[in-house]
């Protein structure tokens, strides 16, 4: 197994890799795409805005190789804002493009209705499970930091839920494609197992 | 449900003259009580299901950067949860190598006055999730719209609100509020500022200074706290954090368990 952690510069992609070592993988620290041939698995992580992802991405000259790892069907999974580029675009950053790999625009967490929630959602929260059959974390309780969120996309893509306020789409899946919009590396056991289901695909 | 946290604070400092940094608690942001090691402390709240990991650099403590980056990749090896760091952060790429160590967020304090630039680089750069600004004051006699604040070499009155609404423009993901005079004082937390705070913002806050015992938890996440942290009252009181969350979710509060 050969898992490669995307090292942006505005990730923390240190954690990661710690989160890895904890249940015994050695990750490679993905910084070319070069790198990106003969991995087993790719970790897309990102703690930060979505513009920023996209404009390291590529700044690095990163995109088409990360498009050659989803299209010879090796697991990717997003995390946070590594979940959120794998969509359309971000009403955080109007006009600037995702990688489009599912149908989905992001949004604030606190829509217009719900004046009296914060601003922001940090903190754990439970992530119900739609259709994950073959992930054991599923349901679980999860750390979330974010404002910006998915809410809408096809049924089938959804495989997991989270409410804060209204419900939001907090796991997306669409065959070797995973986002997290919580941050597995710093949820305890629950995000140890978390990582260990998406190794297991 | 998004479950309210609790989140115990690491202060780092040293013993006497030595390089050696170790961890503790403060008294009024100003004396410093060693506990042990920091990798030791962070295990504990590992091992015992803590939310977050705050830890702070003692105001009285002048330390070598590097030696504190290398204690936090020390803490950051010890847990998998969030951990945020505050302590006189100079510039962004002292901001750099802090997240590089694993830390989650960033505590901002004075620099919201003395370096505001430097937290809206932070909050455009890493987004304002990973930022914290804490409002360190104390309480003025008779107004509670006034603080004593201390910056740029003394300590004057200052309208609470702007504090609180200056973090905000600034791009703070969270507030902390930290009555100075109740820090290490295990006599309750500033339950008026918190519900003041909570009136003029809507991000999350997390109340900080002067819990002593279950009932001040509950009175602050009843007052509109989204986290607690305590330092003194774990360190010193010996409580095992997992009977204090069991205890506090018992009382109604909605935390994990």
């Amino acid at each position: 197994m050969k898992i490669g952690i995307l090292a942006l510069t505005t990730s923390n992609y240190n954690s990661i890799g710690r989160a890895l070592k904890w249940i015994g993988k050695e990750p490679i620290f993905v910084n070319s795409a070069k790198q990106l041939n003969n991995l087993s698995h790719l970790i897309l992580p990102g703690v930060s805005k979505f513009k920023s992802v996209m404009d390291e991405l590529w700044e690095r000259e990163l995109v088409s190789g990360l498009e050659m790892v989803k299209n010879s069907g090796k697991p990717i999974l997003g995390l946070c804002a590594g979940m959120q580029v794998m969509g359309f675009s971000s009403l955080e950053n109007p006009g600037i493009s995702g990688l489009k790999w599912f149908n989905f625009e992001v949004e604030p967490i606190r829509t217009r209705e719900e004046g009296n929630l914060r601003t922001f959602h940090t903190g754990w929260n439970e992530v119900y499970s739609k259709q994950a059959l073959d992930f054991s974390s599923l349901p679980g309780i999860f750390y979330f930091n974010h404002s910006y969120c998915v809410r809408s996309l096809q049924k089938e893509f959804e495989f997991g839920t989270t409410v804060y306020g209204s419900e939001f789409i907090s796991v997306i899946r669409k065959d070797n494609l995973v986002g997290a919009q919580f941050h597995p590396e710093k949820s305890q056991s629950s995000g140890l197992k978390f990582i260990e289901d998406f190794l297991s695909l | 449900m998004l479950k309210k946290r609790i989140i115990p604070k690491l202060i780092l400092g040293s013993n006497s003259n030595s390089d050696r940094i170790i961890a503790g608690t403060s008294k009024n942001f100003s004396v410093f009580r060693p506990t042990g090691s920091p990798e030791s402390q962070a295990q504990i709240y590992q091992s015992t299901i803590s939310d977050e990991l705050m830890v702070l650099i003692s105001s009285i403590y002048t330390y070598k950067f590097s030696i504190v980056m290398d204690t936090l990749t020390k803490i950051n090896n010890e847990v998998l949860m969030p951990v945020s760091f505050g302590g006189n952060i100079k510039d962004l790429f002292e901001v750099e190598s802090i997240f590089k160590t694993g830390v989650e967020r960033v505590v901002f304090g004075r620099a919201q006055l003395l370096m505001p630039k430097l937290i809206e680089q932070v909050s455009e750069r890493y987004g304002s999730q990973s930022v914290v600004v804490s409002i360190d004051f104390r309480e003025s006699e008779n107004n509670d719209n006034e603080v004593w604040y201390d910056c740029f070499g003394a300590t004057t009155l200052i309208n609470f609100e702007r504090l609180i609404k200056n973090a905000e423009n600034l791009g703070a993901g969270e507030i902390s509020l930290n009555n100075k005079s109740l820090d290490g004082s295990l006599a309750g937390t500033d339950l008026n500022h918190l519900i003041i705070a909570r009136k003029i913002t809507s991000l999350p806050i997390i109340q900080n200074c002067g819990v002593g015992k279950i009932s001040h938890f509950v009175d602050a996440f009843n007052s509109g706290a989204d986290a607690v942290a305590a330092g003194t009252y774990f360190s010193f009181l010996d409580q095992n954090i997992l009977q204090v969350r069991n205890h506090i979710s018992s009382l109604g509060v909605d935390i994990r368990n």
